[in-house]
This record gives structure tokens, sequence and C-alpha cells, in this order.
């Protein structure tokens, strides 16, 4: 620690902070355009000028000079302040006074200080910028004239982003914040720029004229599409939420957001929201009442009891995943409950639940800066799970953390630096890690000392018989050596954490692949302490909640794919939907078509009328994550909460109210008479949970951690699919989306509106491709037609398409196969 | 819409050898943008876009990087240049001796600005500020070749002279 | 004792106003002629044919009554203007700072005092009827 003082005030910081972290610790203000927490010191804007004695009154800048013992700082002399005036001046000399129909006006830190500093004329005179106005994408336009040369949009870009989109171009007067060969932004549209820009040269265009910043109400909460859990503000007016709110100091991300949560939020005041109970009539939904609606549900649900089954969207917040389990255990009696798709919980409910004892991670995302080595299986980690995505990108660029990829395809993490690629043929990740595990015993790397106390050592040696490197090496495409030394890597390596995203998208990333990457953990003896262990990233806002409450049958109910099935047999009566778009989610189209259309009762429950909802006998409006509150818990297992900001849309009601309306219905009592009820019910019933107080959450939530019970379990790889002539389709997450519920988010439809196939240059020229022609994929199960995406990213012979879209639905290929062989013609 | 930058299919065709063969040189070299791009522009006499997307993939620097570094240093062209490259100095000593009518004698005569190549790719015609030969004024450099004490008759003289040059 | 001067005194400041201008005016035949710096009826000023906000919200803002509503929109050039621009004078106190508060010069209050109206709905004064149509 370093004593200074700064203002008379003593403070003492660590050795590394600079004048800057020092004042802000002792709370004096250092007033500054260039800074953000996030992001390395610049020293571009000069207004953070101030005196240090031992300098003999120069003046220097707070934000990069370093502390050191005894310094004695002025931060508000009379020199200083003078000087700061001239600083805003000469900005002000290019600036444009164009506030009043400036979007950042009210919360622009340039007129802030102008005002502050009551600079209210100007000594030079000069001409403003002419620079053209880049409006050609459609989420941020940048308007360089209003640009102060901080750069901190083209250091977030590059520091946290990695995308790396701008640049500053020319020099001296001529410089300009710019892009590639100065043309318009083409990038991921994450919208960091724009949330650190100090004045209004770069704006959210789906915000743009919407309101003043003053005017909206802020509302904490967290963001309702991936299960990263990030923290959001929102931005309310008059009932409707119009933006996010940029706060560095909000959440462990620092504010960091990715462009579904940027600017994905109008699913929350969508036009397009069921606002009215439907009932079908005659062949058509009409609009009902309430009570109509819910003695109609009640009425069927009862007729059906025990036949009745239930698939719940891990969207819906841990009170209403907890009653929705109430529903159907109790008022029911029927243990048919589920979600996503079944497979896509498997990981969790099935593998680590077995092999950790427990169904969740064992690592936090703060491990993952801690580490010495990150295995990320998969590249889609990115795209899954953007903003753990920018913490992988600052523990490689900050931390020197070395990245290895395991992956079927190239991304943006296999384009960082330094990171090793291991490029397989699709589908034999499984082989893959036991290959590596087999190394690892072979080599005589094996932590002894802790898998003493694990079971099943002995039975993992024998089912990894077969799985020497060499042999596996021919199966996955990758060399017998390569693997070796990525095994004597990772077990060499102090401390490493492994990445495994899981979701819808993802049919091969079940229990078989979570169980050989916890084996490959516990091996080394790399869990359960700082910077290790293994990271599940389940793909919804509350899938880890959906697992932890026991949204799946765990009395010998039916699970998702026999609930489809009894639906087709008639043996599932009566079918409850919370949220679920199973058409389009779930694998194989034409089946799920076949049984929704056969059972007799179909309710849903959504925000929007779906692509199921339209085939329901009962729809019922249900709120939007920004109408309710509740708590989700995140991918580390942290529980946060939800917050209301806005009342709901329409009729429509929170899915507590609905399912609670229904549980008193089905039994004469409601289940709980409010929230804290529910959430002290969850507390009591899942010993995770145990002890958690809803105030006790506080604005940052709280992980929770449960013993381990590890213990080694075989697992067999399947042998990757291959036939001659035929593609190997993947499916995955497009960046922009997640889930079918951001195809209601404007922002995320303006960048990626359409489903496409994305494929590698040496097909597409066997194909005599040239731009986005439409292609027709055919399986065994049926075929699609998509938009033809040519990229560096797919190797020869594999194919990608996002699974997301309702418009062009991959799940008409698919059939729940880690590997779908698809032939493509044009 | 979302195609990162270095997917972006170049419409300018170009040989990429020469290009690959100067990263070559230069990859395992600790700072080496500027010496490859240094490379680059000696083989092709400008940066061409396409050896720019190459050089952001094969040193893994993004390509708004190279290009701010491109616009940054003067060395850097991105446009084809002239075959013989005119500069004309119009620093002191030579605008007190009337730089200012050669340049313009060449302007007329060629039909180009300053900064500009005529279409043929004959000549590129640039302003500067100093040739560092002041008593020469006003001066004229073409290539590597000085002329002094300039008149707008010795302008017509230089032209029809180095219209007869060979292009290559 | 009774003395008649006061009486006379008070007779005499009668007979001299039946001689002097009535204070009075003969409303609505003849109609008061505001002072120059009167605070009535808003107007928003015009230019190249439409108003001349660029909807800046400080008026709502400033507004100690709340009686503005402006919503912006973008036009074809990409510039602000106010899509919706009203005012509702039963909520209006007159005090005049949302003409101060304009930064461009599109609001001045005029010298309309006549504002009685047979409906709530007419004192709700759209952009249409607020345009200075001079």
């Amino acid at each position: 620690m370093v004593n200074l003082t700064i203002d008379d005030k003593q403070v003492s910081v660590p050795k590394d902070a600079t004048i800057f972290d020092a004042a802000k610790a002792a709370g004096i203000r250092i007033p500054i355009l260039c800074h953000d927490k996030k992001l390395h010191p610049f020293g571009g804007c000069r207004m953070c000028l101030v005196e240090v004695e031992q300098m003999k009154g120069r003046q220097i800048p707070a934000c990069t000079t370093p502390v050191t013992e005894g310094m004695i700082v002025r931060t508000q002399t009379d020199d200083i302040i003078k000087a700061r005036r001239m600083v805003l001046e000469l900005l002000l000399l290019k600036h444009p006074i164009d506030c009043p129909v400036c979007d950042a006006a009210g919360d622009c830190d340039l007129q802030n200080l102008t005002y502050e500093y009551k600079v209210n004329s100007n000594r030079f005179q000069d001409e403003k910028f002419s620079h053209s106005i880049d409006y050609e994408n459609p989420l941020i336009e940048r308007d360089m004239n209003r640009c102060i040369h901080c750069g901190k949009c083209a250091r977030i870009c590059d520091e946290i982003v990695s995308f790396g989109a701008y640049t500053f171009i020319s020099r001296g007067i001529e410089a300009k914040m710019g892009t590639q060969f100065d043309g318009p932004l083409n990038c991921e549209f994450c919208g960091s720029c724009v949330s650190v820009c100090p004045v209004g040269a770069l704006i959210s265009r789906p915000f743009k004229f919407k309101a003043r910043w003053w005017a909206l109400d802020k509302v904490k909460t967290v963001c309702s599409y991936c299960s990263t859990g990030c923290n959001l503000t929102l931005g309310v007016k008059d009932n409707k939420v119009l933006t996010t709110i940029y706060d560095e100091n909000q959440g462990w991300h620092n504010g960091q957001l990715c462009v579904r949560g940027r600017f994905g939020y109008q699913i929350a005041s969508s036009d397009k929201r069921l606002t009215t109970p439907l009932i079908r009539k005659n062949g058509k939904l009409e609009a009902a009442s309430w009570d109509e609606a819910l003695t109609l549900v009640a009425q069927n649900l009862k007729k059906a009891g025990a036949a009745a089954a239930g698939l719940v969207t891990p969207r819906l917040t841990n009170e209403e995943l907890y009653l929705f389990k109430k529903l159907f255990k109790d008022a029911l009696g029927s243990d048919s409950i589920d979600h996503s798709a079944g497979y896509a919980h498997s990981a969790l409910t099935a593998g680590a639940a077995e092999s950790l004892g427990y169904p969740a991670s064992s690592a936090t995302i703060a491990d993952i800066q801690k580490a010495d080595l990150l295995l990320v299986v998969k590249s889609d980690a990115y795209e899954t799970h953007p903003v753990i995505g920018f913490e992988i990108n600052l523990g490689v660029k900050r931390k020197d953390v070395d990245l290895r990829i395991v992956s079927d395809k190239k991304g943006k993490l296999t384009k960082l630096p330094k990171a090793v690629t291991y490029l397989h043929k699709p589908g034999c990740e499984v082989s893959l890690l036991n290959a590596l595990a087999k190394t690892i015993i072979d080599e005589n790397l094996v932590d002894a000392a802790f898998t003493g106390g694990v079971a099943g050592l002995d039975l993992l040696k024998k089912g990894l018989e077969g799985y020497t490197p060499e042999k596996v090496a021919d199966a996955c495409g990758i060399k017998a050596d390569a693997i070796k030394t990525l095994a004597r890597d990772y077990a060499k390596a102090g401390k490493a954490v492994i990445l495994l995203p899981i979701g819808l998208g993802y049919p091969g990333h079940g229990k078989e692949l979570a169980q050989a990457v916890i084996n490959l953990s516990l091996l080394t003896g790399k869990i359960g302490k700082e910077g290790c262990g293994v990271l599940i990233m389940a793909e919804k806002n509350n899938s880890q909640g959906a697992v932890d409450l026991g949204l799946y049958p765990t009395a010998g109910g039916k699970d998702a794919g026999a609930i489809i099935d009894g639906c087709a047999a008639g043996t599932v009566k009566a079918l409850y939907l919370a949220g679920e778009n199973p058409l389009v989610s779930y694998p194989n189209q034409q089946k799920i078509a076949a049984a929704l259309a056969k059972v007799e009762f179909l309710v849903v429950q959504d925000l929007f009328l779906t692509e199921t909802a339209a085939k329901a006998h009962v729809v019922l409006p249900a709120c939007s994550f920004a109408e309710k509150d509740g708590t989700y818990t995140s991918v580390e297992r942290r529980v946060q909460r939800v917050n209301r900001a806005i009342k709901p849309m329409g009729l429509a009601k929170s899915d507590f109210d609905i399912l609670n309306a229904l549980y008193t219905a089905l039994t004469g009592n409601a289940a709980y008479a409010n929230l804290a009820e529910a959430f002290t019910a969850i507390t009591a019933a899942v010993p995770a949970y145990k002890g958690l107080t809803l105030q006790g959450l506080g604005e940052n939530g709280v992980v929770v951690h449960t013993p381990s019970k590890p213990k080694f379990v075989a697992v067999a790889g399947a042998a990757p699919r291959a036939e001659e002539g035929k593609f190997a389709l993947l499916t995955g997450s497009a960046l922009y989306h997640c889930g079918t519920m951001s195809l209601h988010g404007e922002g995320p439809m303006h960048v990626c509106p359409e489903g496409y196939l994305e494929l590698g240059r040496e097909d597409a020229k066997a194909l005599k491709l040239e731009g986005d022609e439409l292609l027709t994929v055919t399986s065994a199960t049926g075929s699609v037609k998509l938009k033809a995406k040519i990229g560096l990213r797919m190797p020869q012979g594999v194919v990608f398409a996002p699974y997301h879209f309702a418009a062009q639905p991959i799940n008409s290929v698919t059939a729940g196969d880690a590997v779908t062989l698809v032939t493509i013609s044009r | 819409m979302s195609n990162a930058p270095a997917e972006q299919i170049e419409t300018e065709e170009i040989d990429l050898a020469a290009a690959n063969h100067v990263i070559d040189k230069y990859l395992t070299l600790p700072g080496n943008l500027m010496p490859v791009l240094q490379g680059i522009q000696d083989e092709y006499g400008y940066v061409p876009k396409p050896t720019i997307a190459l050089v952001a993939e094969r040193l893994n620097v993004y390509p708004s990087q190279i290009y701010g570094v491109l616009t940054f240093y003067a060395q850097f062209h991105l446009k084809p240049r002239g075959r013989y490259i005119i500069r004309v100095c119009v620093g002191t000593a030579c605008h007190v001796q009337g730089a200012e009518r050669i340049v313009e004698t060449f302007f007329d005569k060629l039909h180009i600005g300053h900064a500009e190549t005529s279409p043929d790719l004959r000549y590129t015609f640039e302003k500067v500020a100093c040739l560092g030969a002041c008593g020469m004024a006003p001066l004229a450099m073409v290539n590597d070749d000085t002329f002094g004490k300039m008149t707008v008759q010795k302008v017509e003289e230089i032209i029809a002279e180095y219209n007869k040059r060979p292009m290559k | 004792m009774f003395t008649p001067v006061p009486l006379i005194k008070g007779l005499l400041i009668t007979l001299k106003h039946l001689f002097m201008k009535p204070v009075t005016l003969q409303y609505p035949d003849e109609k008061v002629a505001p002072f120059p710096r009167f605070r009535g009826l808003h107007a928003l000023n015009v230019s190249h044919n439409r108003s001349k906000c660029v909807a800046c919200y400080l008026c709502p803002t400033v507004c100690p009554a709340k009686c503005i509503t402006v919503e912006a929109a973008e036009d074809d050039k990409h510039d602000k203007y106010a899509s919706k621009y009203e005012i509702d004078l039963l909520r209006c106190i007159f005090c005049g700072y949302c003409v101060d508060a304009c930064p461009v010069d599109a609001l001045k209050m005029t010298s309309a005092y006549e504002l009685a109206s047979y409906k709530r709905d007419d004192f709700v004064f759209t952009q249409e009827r607020l345009l200075d149509k001079r």
C-alpha cells in the first residue's frame, strides 16, 4: 500500500493505482472524459490534470500517473481550473453545439463539464468538422462531427470486445475516429462503443429521439436472454421500456453487455405482445376473459389429471418455475414436466449430477480470468454467452491466459491472439476428451492426492482403454501429438477452467460430454479451487434455476421427448406449454406438429402468439421480464433479483399470477400468497438455496455453492458419422439471438433477420456459389431452404445453421442428433 | 450484414504471392507490421486493399488498425502511384521565387492536382514543403532527378522529356 | 355636530369622475390592448413551412405545471422534429418558462387572451393550432 495526500485527505491505495484511482478511493472527483474503469488508462483528454507538489507544480494527468509514497496532490487549484477550462474551450472549438437535437444531452460528459466549469464563451474560433454521418447500420449511428477523440470506443472494441472495428484515421487536424477504409460500421453491434461514448458521437438508433435521459426511470434488473446473468438498467418512460442504460459500476461485468442485452429490450414493450387471453372457438382463436379462459384450462387439466403434462421455458423466474412444478405435482398428480427439450439440460441434470454430486457448474465466471489455461469446448461459447466471451478476451489479453479451443469450426475465439485451436471432425468431442483423459492417465499426470478421494477411477481406466490418442486421432482429424500436447498442457497448468456451452442448438452436448469434461478436471484435481473447474453454460436466463428446482421428471414421469410421443399416442391428454415454442426449437418439426395436432387440449402461455401458440386451444398472455419481480439463477449459480419496470401489457398477467390462479381453481387454495412466500418455500425445498432471503440477495445477487461428491464415470464416444457426398450439418446459436425470444427483439432482428447456412469457401466453390443464394438443405427428416453465407469459419464438408428462426426452421431437418447429414442443392 | 471484416471478399483482383512472400519474411519479427507494409508498398508501388485483409489475417491485427497506420504515415499510399513522381517545393525559399506558378503550370499541363495521379499512371504530382536545396529555388524533382531554378518554360521541357521515357 | 364638508368633498369626487374617462371597457365591443410583454396563448414560430421546434424536450422539462407534451421523430434527412406538440391550457399557468428555455426560439407567447371555450378538449392546443399563422 502507498500513502499519499490528495486535497489534504490521507489516502492509502495499492501501489499499482493511479492518482485518479486514489482520488476516487478518497471520494474526490476528478473530471475526466477518456476514462472507463474497465479500460487501460489513455491520458487523452487532459481534463484530469492535477498538481503534484513534488513535481514543482507541473500539471500532470491523474489517470496515467501512478501513485508514489508521500505524494501531495492538489486537484482544485486556480491554475488547474484554468487549464481545464482551456481544455474544454479547445474541445468545444470543434464540437458542434447541437445539444437540443443530440440524444446525449443530459447524459453528456462534455455538456456536464462545460456547465460545471462555466465555459460560456470561447476565446478561439474555428470551423466545425463536416464529416458525413454514418446511417448505414440500423443500430449505431456515428456522427464523427461530435467526436472528441477520447478513443474509448476503439479501446473497448479492442480490449474487451476484441473486434477492433474502430481506429484513428489520418493524423493531426484531419484525424478522426473511423473504421477500416473509412467505410460504414459493420461489426457485432454489441453497442459497447455507444455505452462508453462521452458525447453524442455514437448513439443508439433504436432509441434515437425517443426520450431524454433525465425523463427516464432507471430500473435495475437482470437480462432475460442467456444464462450469463448480466445486470441491466432499463430506461423506462410512460410504461414503456425505451432503452438500456450503461452503468460502469453495475454487476461483476461492469455494465458490459452484448447485442441482445443492449438492443433486444423491445420484447417488453412490443406492439405484437399478447394482451388478452384467447380461446379457440369454431377453429379460430378469439379474445376471451380471464375467468372464461382459466375455467376452461382448469376443467381440462382436472379432466386429464395425471395424464396432463407440462413443458416450461427456463426463462421464467425461480418462483414461477417452482409454482409450475407444484401445480403439476400437487394439484394434478403428474410428474410429466420438463424443459428445454430434455436433452439441453441433461449435461447438468444427468451429467454433472452424477459426476459432481450436484447439477451445476463447479466454476464461476470470475474463475475464467484467474485461470492459467482455459479449455473451451466449441468456439460457440462466444456466440451463446457473449459477455462470458468478453471475460475470455480479457483473460487472454490482460492475464495471459493460455486459451485452447476444441471445436468443430472456427469462430471469434479462435482468432484471439495466441489462441490454439484443435479443429476436429463434427461429433467426436467425447472421444477426443476421452483421449485427453487417457493421455493424462498413461503419462502419469494424474493428481493422485485428489483422485484418491474420488470413486470410480478403475472403472474410468477400463472405460478409456480404447481411446489412445493414436486411435482417436484418425477418427477426429487431430494429430495424436497435438492431443498429447493439449493433455499435458492442461494437466501441467497450475489452474485451468473448462467451458462447455449447452443448449437446444447443441444436441451433442449432453450427459456424456459433460462427464468426459468433468473426468478431465477430476483426474488433474482442477476442481473446487480458485481458477479451476468446469463451467457448463446452460442456454437461457434461468436454465440453472430450472435445473436446481427440479423442473424435469424425477419420479418416473415423462420427459420432454416422451411427452411429445405421449401427445401423439394419446397418453398425454392435456399439454401445458409455458413459454416453450417446441414447433420451432425442438428437433423434428414434423413430429412435433403431428403431436400438437393430436393432443386433446393444448394450452400455451406466452408473450407472443408464437407458431406453437397459434395451434393452441387456449392462449394465456404472460409477462416479460420487465413486468415482473422474482429471481433468476445464472450459469455460475448466482441467484439475482429481477425487478419490475413497467406495468403488464393489456390484460397480460405474470406467469406467477396465472399459475397461482390455476392452482386456486384446481385446489381451492392459492399455492402462495405472494412471491416472497414462494421464495421462502424454495429455500426450504432446495438445499443449495438454503438460507437465502430476498433482501439478502441485494443488488449483485448471491452465488450459492453445494458440497461436491465427485465420481469418475466412464463415457463412450460416438463414432463420427460421415457419408460420401453429404455435408455434416451443425446447429447452434447465432451471436445475435438466444432461443426464439430474441426474434421479437427488434434490435437483434435488424442485424440478423433470418436463418442462413454457413459454409466454407472450398465448399462454396464446389457448389459454384457466389453470394447469398438460396439453398435447399435436405436430410432424412425433411428439408429447409436457407440462404448461403460464405465465410472462413467452416472446415470443408461441414456446414452450420442457427436454430432460432421460425421462418427458416432448421428443426425440420434435424432430429436431435449431434450431427445431421444433409445434402445441399440449389 | 454480419460478415466479419476479414471475411469480406475483396473485389480488386491482384496477385497476392508477393505480399505473402513479404509477410513470410517478417512473420516472426516482433513489431512486424511496419516492415511488412513497407515491403508490400515496395512490391506493388502502393498498398492494395486485398493485401490489407491478408496482412490482417496472417499477422492477427485488426484491418481497421492497419488502415489507421496506413493513413497516419505519409509514406504509405492506398492508391496506385504514377511511374514518375513529380515533387515541387513550395517551401519558403521556393515560394518567394514563385513556386506557385510552377505548380500551376504543372496542373495545367498534366491536368492533375496535388497528390493526384494521371489516369495513364505516368505521373503523380505532389507539392512538398522542402527538398533541402533552397539555393536552387524554385526546385522540382522527378523521381530522383533534381531540376533547379525552375521556370514555366522548363516545366514544358521536363514534361516533354518524361513523356518519352518508358513506363516500365 | 353635523358639517356638510365631508359630504360635499365626496360628492365633488363623484362629480369629477362623471367627466373622467371610464376605467372599464365595454367588452366585448371594446377590447384591452395588452402590454407588449403580456403572456397569452403560446405560438410556435414557423420556418421553412414547419414549426421551428426541434423537440429538444426542454420546455416539458422546465414546465412547472407539466402541461406540455412533446414527441420527437426523425425526418427523411435524419433531423429531429416534433411529431407531436401539445399544450394543455387548463394546466398552464402562463409563467413563460417554456419560452425562456427554448434554445431555438421556436416558442413565443402571443397577446391572445380570449381563451374561453365550451369543451374541455378544446383547451388542449395541438401543434397545428399552435403554429404561428401570420
